[in-house]
């Protein structure tokens, strides 16, 4: 059962495509990340969503009802959190929930009622009474979060949560995401925070052009691009020795560098190991330092998928050992 | 702890959505509007200082052109007064109080779309055009109030409501009618508004038109096309209705344009054709986004 589920959207913007033809599903339960650069698309796919825009075409689905058919149920399912929608700083904390409290119709009192219990939950009753004017940005976006729990949704939709937040902040909003998405909320975020996405994600659609150009854990989006191996040889002489060695382990030419004294090739996840490749150099006489395993972070995989090029990259394991080779040691 | 409140069946559920029907969707537009409504009060409540602000503008221009440029208009040999100017020119203030009124709503509804606030609003399950219904509900509260301060002003500086209760309730209803359709206005301008710097040059667009209209000089002495601009300015038909309605000078304008000569009747006419766009227009803009 998808809770969120996106079909071949589209939107344009006078010439430029926000959307073009962007595909995906988000399981119930799930924490899901669009992940892309500034204008890849990701907050014009969350305002179609929360049903804010209308698609040019394509089709979403959210909590079983067609976004854009039965915007008024949609509406009823989710809550819409983050830098787009905000609270209104010239009112208190506490106003600001009893008025979402209202028009999700839980009568004055009950809208009281939920607003004190959350206040009281979220350790916000210090500041409940002040003008929200006044609170700090991680403050703000804390309460901005706690609004969308007023009446708990089916899907929490987060745009760019914690941009702008300093790091204390940033944690506090991550832990209480955390909390929210243990007790089952189905979440779909949007971010360009590579370590956000890493922290929060079950999965991640790296959006790039309108478009998913690759999505799944954030382990198997690193799997894509592979493992490298280093060694940093002791005699500087062995250099070649230890990259024809290397060269049997994967596909790519390896890469040397001389002023390091170290040689590595990319591999394919999963296929070669330390001890193996150790052995091997041994075998053939190569005295080394040391050797590592070297999975690529998020941020490599992000900047692989979403490069210049709006094609993801046919050949990653290639390109990937291409660029190692030019940077150097990461 | 957190966990257990949020998780406790204590949490409100969404209430069920079967769909309503059309009486309850109207009282549903009038709740959520109520919500609305409230939220405007509370803030004025946090910064009552902003209630005066839409009386200002009107209380400084009433003391320059009553003491200023008042003397002027009377040294013309004209054989106005200057008592019968300041007569005169109250009821021009009216119109431009109500005016500024928009423009503060303009303002408003801008600042809200920019912040996200609409947004969230839109986001959530009430009728969307419940803000609508209640923001102009504030704008009305707020100009009664402003005009009662305003009139007040008036008195002070010798205006006075001549011709009696049934005609001063008619212009003031006029007035009031008249806020109520440019609340619209600048609500939706407001909400169609994408930026900042397009709403800072629109603000002084509006905030010019009681100065393109009979409001404070006479449009006789104008050049040709300045005059049929200020003649057919709706601000125009209603400052002329309200001299009528008051007994003030200026109540008829002999040789004026069609709305001039049946001012209370283009007044009405003006605030209506205005809701008959702004309102359709407000809505759709509540229900489509950008």
């Amino acid at each position: 059962m998808h809770a969120v589920l996106i079909e071949d959207l589209r939107k344009n913007y006078g010439k430029t495509a926000a959307l073009a033809g962007l595909d995906l599903a988000v399981p119930a339960g799930s924490v899901c990340g669009l992940l892309g650069p500034n204008g890849a698309g990701k907050t014009t796919a969350v305002r179609i969503v929360a049903t804010l825009a209308r698609p040019d075409s394509g089709r979403v689905v959210v909590a079983g009802w067609d976004a854009a058919r039965r915007a008024a149920r949609v509406r009823e399912r989710i809550s819409l959190a983050g830098q787009h929608a905000a609270v209104d700083e010239n009112l208190t904390g506490r106003e600001n929930l009893i008025l979402v409290g209202r028009l999700r119709h839980l009568g004055g009192r009950g809208a009281k009622a939920r607003a004190d219990e959350l206040l009281t939950a979220y350790g916000l009753d210090g500041a409940a009474d002040r003008l929200v004017k006044g609170y700090s940005g991680g403050m703000q976006r804390r309460l901005d979060l706690v609004a969308s729990l007023v009446v708990p949704p089916a899907v929490l939709l987060l745009d760019e949560p914690t941009t702008g937040l300093d790091p204390r902040s940033r944690a506090q909003i991550w832990e209480q995401v955390g909390r929210m998405a243990a007790q089952g909320t189905t979440v779909l975020l949007t971010t360009q925070y590579l370590d956000e996405a890493d922290r929060l994600c079950d999965r991640i659609a790296v959006v790039d052009h309108g478009r998913a150009v690759a999505d799944g854990t954030a382990r198997e989006l690193k799997d894509r691009i592979g493992a490298r191996i280093t060694v940093t040889v002791v005699d500087v002489a062995s250099l070649g020795a230890a990259a024809r060695v290397l060269a049997t382990f994967g596909a790519g030419e390896p890469f040397t560098d001389a002023e390091r004294r170290s040689a590595g090739i990319a591999v394919e996840a999963g296929g070669a190991t330390v001890p193996g490749v150790v052995r091997a150099l041994d075998a053939a006489g190569v005295a080394i330092e040391d050797a590592a395993l070297q999975r690529p972070t998020l941020d490599e995989v992000f900047l692989r998928l979403t490069g210049s090029d709006p094609e993801p990259p046919r050949d990653v394991e290639a390109e990937y050992a291409a660029g190692a080779a030019g940077e150097g040691e990461s | 702890m957190p966990e257990s409140i949020v998780a406790a069946s204590a949490a409100p559920s969404a209430p069920s959505f079967e769909p309503p029907g059309a009486a309850a969707r109207v009282s549903r537009v009038f709740s959520d509007g109520w919500a609305v409504l409230l939220r405007d009060l509370s803030r004025l409540r946090h910064a009552p200082a902003l209630a005066f602000l839409g009386v200002a503008a009107p209380a400084g221009f009433l003391l320059i052109f009553a003491y200023l440029f008042g003397g002027a208009v009377s040294l013309t040999g004209s054989g106005v007064s200057r008592q019968a100017y300041r007569e005169y020119l109250v009821p021009g203030i009216f119109a431009t109080t109500v005016i500024n009124g928009m423009v503060t709503t303009a303002g408003t509804a801008a600042e809200d779309s920019l912040r996200g606030i609409t947004d969230r609003i839109r986001s959530l399950p009430a009728a969307r055009s419940a803000l609508l219904f209640g923001r102009t509900g504030t704008d009305l509260l707020l100009a009664v109030f402003s005009l009662a301060v305003m009139a007040g002003c008036g008195y002070a500086v010798g205006w006075r409501a001549d011709r009696g209760a049934a005609q001063t309730l008619s212009a003031f209803g006029l007035l009031l009618l008249f806020s109520y359709a440019v609340g619209w206005a600048g609500t939706w301008m407001g909400l169609a508004v994408g930026s900042r710097e397009a709403m800072q040059l629109l603000g002084p667009v509006l905030f010019g038109l009681p100065f393109y209209s009979a409001a404070f000089v006479p449009t006789a002495g104008m050049p040709t096309v300045l005059r049929a601009i200020a003649e057919w300015n709706p601000v125009s038909a209603l400052v002329v209705a309200c001299r009528r309605d008051f007994g003030d000078p200026g109540g008829t304008v002999p040789g004026g344009a069609w709305p001039l000569q049946h001012p209370t009747l283009a007044a009405v006419g003006y605030a209506l054709i205005i809701l008959l766009i702004a309102v359709p227009a407000a809505v759709r803009r509540m229900y489509r986004g950008r």
